[in-house]
């Protein structure tokens, strides 16, 4: 069945469309990732505008994000105040990502930004996991090297605004997480991803929190980030498709249904190798594009 | 003597009136006529047929049919190989151009017409007023105006070849143009033109429109009139639906 989407300007089948939203769905319910960095990229090869595509899936995280975090609440792995700190730096950095985008948009070279930016970072995140899944196969135990004052814990020491967070048992500087949560919103704005992937393993190095804070805090900021930069692109870019938001959510939601269910009969080791081969596959996929000498050199945008 | 000449001059004119009447009643040269005067593209929207038919005094006449679609400034852009990334680098922005351009009429019609009537009128897409916002090398002109109309044939918006003209009898003509799916909105115009051997005798031209309906429109309008609403609806449904979420896996 054909939809056509309003602010996409295309016709799309729907089915196809909701079955990538189960299959990426399915993939947040089995590793407990957003799945943002799997969906934007396979929006974008189906032909939906680059624009759209990113705009729409901040809106499809809000869903995703809050079906996360609410089993961490339950347990208590929520740092809220913590949370609320991160989320004033991610919505600053929203707006300058919102602006960033539409700028590049505007110089047409926002789908390039958008591919090198996604290569960069998942072939990094891609390796390292891979890596750390291969020493755990080989069972290689890493020496603990304690580099006792890291560059962020000089930083961190430099930094005012001194701040105590109870639940993670950590007295730091509120820069930090700030500054953690800006980068955040700005992958949000310009990736359309929550940016889990590089707040994650952030606030385990850098604030020395413990892992299962970390995933309900991120969450719990994502799903504001999220909610806010979909509202942004909203009035700036009018790039958000409600049908095809419709769809994504629906879908994810549905597929994360199975995907959780299914997580049980996969072993940690298992998911983070499946998981790292598809980061890396995805990375290939879209280095392959930008790489490779393209069959059209010439593309064609409508002003006004 | 008098009377008589005011009555024979007032006939005159009663006369002449009626004969100016008469040749108002007479059928026009040529007429042309849509078979809807809009194109709504619902959520089910997969493209459509635009059928035009009309009226010619005699079989002489040859109808040659334009189809165009809004016009507007449309940038153009060429990737180069920069340390080994393919990035767009150059750009040629041409002023005007038609969203769609479809023509019909038949075979040898337009050859007969020349090239310069053809440029005149813009009869065929090779034949469109594309001129660029900036002066250009000509050598990169013929290239992106080669591009541009490549790109907008691949996507079925400039029509590949001369669309056919039915002739239902010596009067009646018909002619249809099959419209994509990725439709631009706006304002359409259909110009007709009456051709005899080489000459153009009369002509008309049609607007009609082409908007969103149902859904589609009501989220388009939505979005552009009250955007910051618009965001926080779509927001609300991810929640719910997030949430609803949870509460089905919770069940179990």
């Amino acid at each position: 069945m054909h939809i056509y989407l309003p602010i996409a300007e295309v016709s799309i089948p729907a089915e196809l469309f909701l079955g990538m939203a189960l299959m990426v769905g399915f993939i947040s319910g089995v590793f407990g990732v957003g799945g943002g960095f799997i969906l934007t990229p396979l929006l974008i090869f189906s032909g939906i505008p680059p624009a759209v595509a990113v705009a729409t899936q901040s809106n499809q995280l809000v869903a995703s994000s809050i079906t996360g975090v609410l089993g961490y609440l339950r347990q208590g792995n929520v740092d809220i105040k913590l949370g609320l700190v991160m989320l004033a730096g991610s919505s600053l950095g929203s707006i300058v990502g919102i602006f960033l985008f539409s700028l590049l948009k505007y110089l047409g070279q926002i789908d390039v930004v958008i591919a090198v930016s996604y290569v960069s970072m998942l072939s990094v995140i891609g390796s390292l996991m891979l890596i750390d899944v291969i020493n755990a196969r080989l069972k290689i135990v890493k020496p603990k090297e304690r580099r006792e004052r890291s560059w962020y814990r000089k930083l961190n020491e430099r930094l005012p605004y001194k701040m105590r967070f109870n639940r993670s048992r950590i007295y730091i500087s509120a820069l930090m997480p700030a500054g953690i949560g800006f980068v955040g919103g700005m992958l949000t704005a310009v990736m359309g991803v929550g940016g889990g992937f590089i707040l994650v393993p952030a606030m385990i190095y850098m604030l020395r929190m413990s892992p299962l804070m970390v995933a309900g805090t991120s969450l719990f900021q994502i799903i504001f980030t999220s909610a806010f930069t979909t509202i942004l692109h909203a009035i700036v870019n009018k790039s958000v498709d409600m049908l095809l938001a419709v769809i994504l959510v629906v879908g994810g939601a549905m597929g994360a249904q199975f995907g959780v269910r299914f997580a049980k009969y996969v072993s940690g080791i298992q998911a983070r190798t499946a998981l790292s081969l598809m980061i890396l596959a995805v990375a290939v996929r879209l280095a392959v594009d930008l790489v490779v000498e393209p069959e059209q050199i010439y593309s064609i945008v409508v002003r006004g | 003597m008098r009377y008589l000449f005011s009555i024979a001059v007032f006939s005159v004119f009663l006369l002449l009136g009626l004969a100016q009447a008469q040749e108002q009643k007479r059928p026009p040269v040529f007429m042309l006529n849509l078979a809807d005067d809009h194109v709504a593209i619902t959520t089910g929207f997969n493209g459509t047929q635009v059928k035009v038919f009309g009226t010619k005094m005699s079989k002489e006449i040859d109808p040659v049919i334009v189809l165009e679609g809004p016009r507007r400034d449309v940038v153009m852009r060429r990737k180069k190989r920069i340390l080994g990334i393919w990035l767009n680098l150059e750009a040629m922005t041409f002023k005007e151009a038609p969203a769609l351009y479809k023509i019909a009429a038949k075979s040898g019609v337009l050859e007969k017409l020349g090239e310069e009537v053809r440029f005149k009128e813009e009869l065929g897409a090779a034949y469109l007023r594309l001129t660029p916002k900036k002066k250009k090398l000509r050598d990169d002109y013929v290239h992106f105006r080669r591009a541009l109309l490549a790109l907008k044939k691949e996507k079925g918006l400039y029509s590949a070849e001369i669309g056919e003209i039915i002739n239902i009898s010596d009067v009646f003509y018909k002619t249809s143009f099959t419209l994509p799916a990725n439709l631009p909105r706006g304002e359409y115009t259909v110009r007709g033109y009456a051709v005899v051997d080489d000459v153009i005798i009369d002509q008309q031209a049609l607007t009609f429109r082409v908007h969103q309906d149902g859904i589609a429109a009501d989220i388009l309008e939505y979005a552009e009139e009250k955007p910051a609403l618009y965001g926080i609806i779509g927001v609300l449904i991810a929640i719910i639906v997030g949430w609803g979420a949870t509460q089905v896996l919770r069940r179990d």
